[in-house]
Parts: structure tokens; sequence; C-alpha cells
């Protein structure tokens, strides 16, 4: 029963890739690589990386301060936020060490930083915007789809 | 709430207040797609609500209505990129925000219908019909951003939409493994406090009278008149 939902699982997860490999797959086939060096996408994975991790860090945070009070542990929001911030701090060193990276096209760390703020923002609405499309569809499929329960089946145990 | 919508209202209107913030642009482009966006999503709440619905059900005409907003929504949205409605600033130059939101849009649309449908046939119970659905609007999506891909609009060359396709996925890794370092970091907190509670005391099974008490109880509950 578990290895069956596994399997399940994983065919849910492949289904989100999938069609990112084959736009990928088909796009390389037909063009190459596009006009693009690793020091265009490097920085791009980069930027969304942290800038993902502050917000959802933020996010978190803010929970952990009702699992701290429920749990009667006070001092759980100043661990995580200790946590968080060593491992936004490895994250950065590694990112730098990789080169110049962390700037993009923008002259300065503060243009960088709001620019970074607007370009996730925007990522995170056009996935959420997608996200709902994909849950309304499902919904209208299934309130729409015929009832499971037979009427015969139900006058017959009546 | 309030606060919410004051504050999309203020950065709506951002390309007037601030016209020469670089930051502006993203006013810009909300003030673009929030038209689509609403009629797609209120499409679809109109069309899931005038199925079978135990509380709030609307009208059987209501599901026509919402799949012409749908529809209409979806259309304005593919003559945004196909046609000369797409976000320009005054400057002449297409709104970038814009290059970054729609190829992220498709492309999440396109993996999360395909995930929804697959996760429709392999966890639900008959769910075949319902799930071809998904999958149609998985395959639209994908056949949308492969001719974009190939085919240029008025405004975006084919090969700067491929460019863009490609730093989208960029993004999409990115804002994934930012999002699971963050997971995974406040997890071992939870992980290391929950280690560290003491186990819950056990307590002594029910006995005879307790066990009678229950029974009278539930059979209170659940018996009828004979």
């Amino acid at each position: 029963m578990g290895e069956t939902k596994k399997t399940s699982l994983k065919l849910v997860v492949s289904g989100l890739l999938f069609p990112i490999a084959l736009i990928l797959a088909i796009d390389y086939s037909m063009h190459g690589f596009p006009d693009l060096s690793t020091d265009n996408i490097n920085p791009r994975i980069a930027n969304s990386t942290l800038t993902a991790f502050i917000l959802c860090s933020t996010f978190l945070l803010g929970n952990m301060y009702f699992y701290g009070e429920s749990r009667n542990r006070p001092l759980a929001p100043l661990f995580s936020m200790i946590i968080s911030i060593l491992v936004g701090f490895g994250a950065t060193i590694f990112f730098i060490k990789q080169g110049e990276m962390l700037l993009e096209d923008n002259g300065s760390v503060i243009a960088q930083l709001v620019y970074n703020i607007s370009h996730t923002i925007v990522s995170i609405f056009a996935v959420l915007l997608a996200f709902g499309v994909a849950i309304g569809i499902l919904f209208s499929t299934l309130t729409h789809s015929k009832s499971k329960i037979s009427e015969t089946k139900f006058y017959e145990e009546e | 709430m309030i606060l919410l919508i004051v504050g999309l209202v203020l950065v709506l209107a951002s390309p007037w207040t601030v016209p020469e913030s670089p930051s502006s642009d993203l006013g810009h482009l909300f003030g673009f797609i929030i038209g689509p966006s609403i009629l797609v999503l209120f499409g679809l709440y109109m069309v899931a609500y005038s199925g079978n619905v135990p509380v709030g059900r609307l009208s059987s005409g209501d599901k026509y209505l919402g799949l012409l907003f749908f529809v209409i929504g979806m259309v304005w949205f593919s003559f945004m990129h196909w046609s000369d409605l797409v976000p320009v600033l005054d400057s002449g130059e297409i709104n970038r925000f814009w290059l970054i939101f729609f190829p992220n849009f498709l492309i999440s649309l396109s993996c999360l219908c395909l995930s929804a449908g697959i996760a429709m046939l392999v966890l639900g119970d008959n769910r075949s019909a319902e799930s071809k659905n998904l999958f149609f609007m998985s395959g639209l999506t994908l056949i949308f951003i492969i001719s974009a891909m190939n085919i240029d609009s008025s405004e975006t060359s084919s090969n700067e939409f491929r460019k863009y396709v490609w730093l989208s996925i960029a993004d999409l890794v990115g804002i994934m493994l930012g999002s699971v370092l963050a997971i995974i970091s406040f997890s071992l907190v939870i992980y290391s406090y929950e280690k560290s509670l003491p186990k819950p005391q056990s307590i002594l099974p029910p006995t005879e009278n307790e066990l009678q008490h229950s029974a009278k109880i539930i059979s209170s509950n659940l018996g009828d008149d004979e």
C-alpha cells in the first residue's frame, strides 16, 4: 500500500517537471542553446534562490511565534532566526564564491535588492495565478462530473 | 484587508506617482494584467459554483457566462503576447516584468495542470474523464510556449522569447531551491524541539464500567426509537 502511494507521488512530482524538460529538449534540439551564457543564467538562479529564501524565511518566522507559544518554547523564533541567518549567510558566500554573480545589470547592491524583490513578487504572482487557474479547472471539472453515487444503488439500499 | 487594497491601489498608481522610479514598472505590469486575471479567476469561480455544490450554488446559466469570462481572459492574455496589447512603457520598451511574468505563468500553468491531471488519475477513483480537461489545458499551454518560441509576435521576437523562457526556468529553479532551503532550516529547529519533548505518559486502559458507560452514550446517539 505504502509502495503504491510512493509511486503515485513520484508520478505527480514528475508531472510537475515533465513540461519543463520537454520545453528545454524541444528547444535545444531545434535551435540549440539560446543566446545566453552561464553569466546570465547563474545570477538569475542565485538571486531568486536568495530572495525566495528570505521571503519564505520571513513567512515561516511568523509561524514560529505561534509554534513557540503553543509548545511553550519562547526561544523557538530566536533559534530559527539564528539558523536562517546562518544558512542565508552560507548560501550567499557560496554564490559569491562562484564569481561576481549577484549583481545583474544593476549598478548598486540596493538597486539589485529592490529589483530582486520586484522580480520575485512577479514570479510568485505568476505561479499563484497559474495555481489558481489549475485549481479552478480541477474544481470546475469535479463539480460538473457525474455523481459517483448511483441513484439506482441508492434506491436499492432504501 | 483595507491595507492590502490601499497598498495595491498605490502600487497600481506608481507609474503616475513615481514615474522616474524603475520599480514603477511593477505597477505598470499589474495594471495591465489585473483585467484578464480577474476575468479568468472569476470565470472559473462561476463555472465551479454552478455545478454540484452543497452551498452557494449559482444558476446553470452562470456556467456559460463563467466559461465565456474564462475564455475571454485567456484570449486577452494571448493577445497581449501576439498583438499590440503588450505592456509597453512610455520609453517605447516592453515592460521587462512582463517578459518575466508571462513565461513564468505559462510554464507554471502547464506543469500544474499536468500534475493535477496525473494526481486525479492515480489518486482519484475512476476520474479519467475529468482529468482530460487538465491534460488539454496543459497541452494547449505547451503548444503556446513552443509556438511563441518559434514564431515572432508583433513586439517580441521568438529568439528573445526563447531567452526569457530559459531565464524563467532558472527563476523557478531558484524559487524552489530557496523555498526548500528555508523549509529545511525551520524544520530542523522544530525537529530538534519535538525530539527534546518528554514522551507523553501512558494512561491505564478503560475499566469495564467506563466501557459500559461509553457504549450506553454511543448507542443513545446512534440508535433509533426501535
